[in-house]
């Protein structure tokens, strides 16, 4: 699968602060890539430098396998974008934005202004100044700039904000078509793990700067419905049990001294059995499920081991 | 590049600026007008040159460098104000690029209201039965202003930098303000000459006698738009956004 975004060892400083510290990360293509991470850990910084409106300290970014610092207006125009909350000309109404921008790119398209506003669900006909728009319009109106040159890939810094629940869900499967059904490659940053939890194919977690865990969405789903945890008295003995008598082996040992089986074929009492035959103490036996969310909180705890 | 011009003016629409652009560039002949129509009720000759020289003044120091000051200002800050700047470089559009485009998006809006203030001035002269008006001082008075134009045009990039420094109109505009205050001070010494925001009145108006060379004037009038104009490209292709 060719990597359409790539970054390797992306760092920005200021100061002695490391906003974003050797930052790798690989989007292939048609990839819905959920950047996930709290308020301030370095989401936004990282998309800047992705589009060129940051200069990174150190490391590199490609784009489709070329270096994007020695081709940066080439690429750009293979890319839509949103950074932050899009601005606009608030003496202008949607449809004239739009077509400043269309202009400003060169789209010859006549109609793709028309065509983006449709996809977005904002009227054409419609008037009104930006200046008199709410949040959730001028979110649905970046959204539309970012279609507007059909790009190849889209780059989107939290483009929910604002967007009441029903304008979230439209969005959602928006971009799920489009990545679907035009191979659009799709890179987006929440702090919302729900939303990034039914739209993306993996999830980058950032955490101060560092990306502290990168994990396949369909791994992470398979994992996620149910696992068994135990506590044990000999962590390696028990391990061992589970490959040579239950034959288990998608399990992790945890730094909690736990031992999490995702391997949930085997009856929980049978486990239980076998552990205590072989004179070993079980101090607990939990079936449990495991989110995003706790793998988010598991992640930034830096606790994980998988 | 020309598309980019193009976007420039289509931006400026439906925006208050312009109408308080027009209504500067109108500032400095009706208050010379209503000055020279109050002299005529007091049996004073009003000649239509000598309004031309007084309204060029009032343009060159004061009204004019803080209109022209605005609008530059106005033109480079709306980017960060209504936050569009990060949407238009990824557009993409290059940032020399939009340097150069909004400069001369405002040197055609500056070349339109020197052009404001002469026919308003023409016109305010004629319908107060000025003397000496007839085609070869009509001709000269257009010459007058498009000099001032000319010579005020490095004097933008100063304002240009300010702005992009701050990312704010106020700034350039508090800077505007200081230095047609120190105009007024300094336009009497013999700084006048080097000094390059007094230089316009004085080459429009040479000194009988110089204290300096005129080409330091012409030195330190190019040079103070050229290092500004190279300062404000380097510094902003150079910024994080």
């Amino acid at each position: 699968m060719v990597n359409v975004l790539e970054t390797i060892g992306l760092t920005k400083k200021y100061g002695n602060f490391k906003a974003v510290d050797s930052l790798s990360l690989q989007v292939e293509s048609g990839q819905v890539y959920g950047f996930l991470g709290n308020n301030g850990a370095g989401k936004t910084t990282t998309i800047k430098m992705m589009l060129g409106l940051v200069e990174p300290n150190f490391g590199k970014i490609l784009y489709f396998g070329k270096e994007f610092s020695s081709s940066k207006q080439n690429i750009l125009k293979k890319i839509g974008a949103i950074v932050e909350i899009p601005g606009f000309y608030g003496n202008l109404d949607g449809y004239q934005n739009l077509k400043v921008f269309s202009r400003l790119r060169g789209i010859p398209k006549s109609n793709a202004i028309e065509e983006s506003l449709k996809t977005v669900g904002l009227e054409i006909s419609d008037k009104k100044k930006v200046s008199k728009y709410s949040l959730g319009m001028k979110q649905r109106l970046g959204i539309a700039r970012a279609l507007l040159s059909s790009p190849e890939i889209l780059i989107l810094d939290e483009p929910t904000n604002g967007l009441d629940p029903s304008g979230i869900k439209e969005m959602r499967e928006l971009f799920r078509t489009l990545a679907r059904e035009k191979n659009l490659t799709v890179f987006i940053s929440s702090h919302i793990l729900s939303e990034i939890e039914l739209l993306a194919d993996k999830v980058g977690i950032l955490h101060n700067g560092v990306l502290v865990d990168e994990v396949d969405m369909n791994v992470l789903k398979s994992r996620q419905n149910k696992y068994i945890e135990i506590k044990v008295d000999c962590l390696e003995k028990s391990a061992k049990i589970l490959e040579t008598e239950l034959k288990i082996f998608d399990y992790e040992v945890r730094q909690d001294k736990s031992i999490r089986i995702f391997d949930y074929k085997h009856d929980i009492s049978e486990i239980n059995r076998i552990l205590v035959n072989e004179n070993i103490k079980v101090y607990k036996l939990i079936s449990d499920s495991k989110s995003l969310e706790s793998y988010f909180m598991e992640a930034i705890k830096g606790d994980l081991n998988v | 590049m020309f598309d980019v011009i193009l976007m420039e003016f289509k931006k400026l629409k439906r925006t208050t600026i312009v109408w308080l652009s027009v209504l500067g560039g109108v500032a400095a002949p009706l208050l010379n007008f209503m000055l020279y129509m109050y002299r005529k009720s007091n049996g004073y000759d009003a000649v239509f040159s000598d309004m031309v020289n007084q309204v060029n003044m009032f343009i060159l120091l004061l009204l004019g460098l803080m209109l022209y000051s605005l609008v530059t200002a106005y033109t480079y800050s709306r980017e960060y104000e209504e936050d569009t700047l990060k949407s238009v470089l990824t557009i993409p559009v290059g940032r020399t690029t939009l340097v150069i485009s909004k400069l001369i998006v405002v040197i055609i809006w500056v070349f339109l209201l020197t052009l404001l203030s002469y026919v308003t001035t023409t016109i305010l002269a004629i319908i107060g039965g000025f003397s000496g008006i007839d085609s070869a001082s009509l001709f000269a008075a257009f010459k007058y202003f498009i000099k001032s134009f000319l010579y005020m045009l490095p004097l933008l990039t100063p304002v240009i930098f300010a702005t992009l420094l701050f990312k704010k109109y106020i700034p350039a505009m508090v800077m505007s303000i200081v230095i047609a205050t120190s105009n007024l001070m300094i336009m009497n010494s013999k700084y006048a000459e080097i000094f390059p925001w007094t230089i316009p009145l004085i080459l429009t108006n040479p000194p009988d006698v110089r204290e300096y060379p005129v080409y330091l004037s012409y030195v330190s009038l190019t040079a103070t738009g050229i290092i500004f104009l190279i300062l404000s490209v380097i510094y902003f292709r150079k910024r994080d956004l």
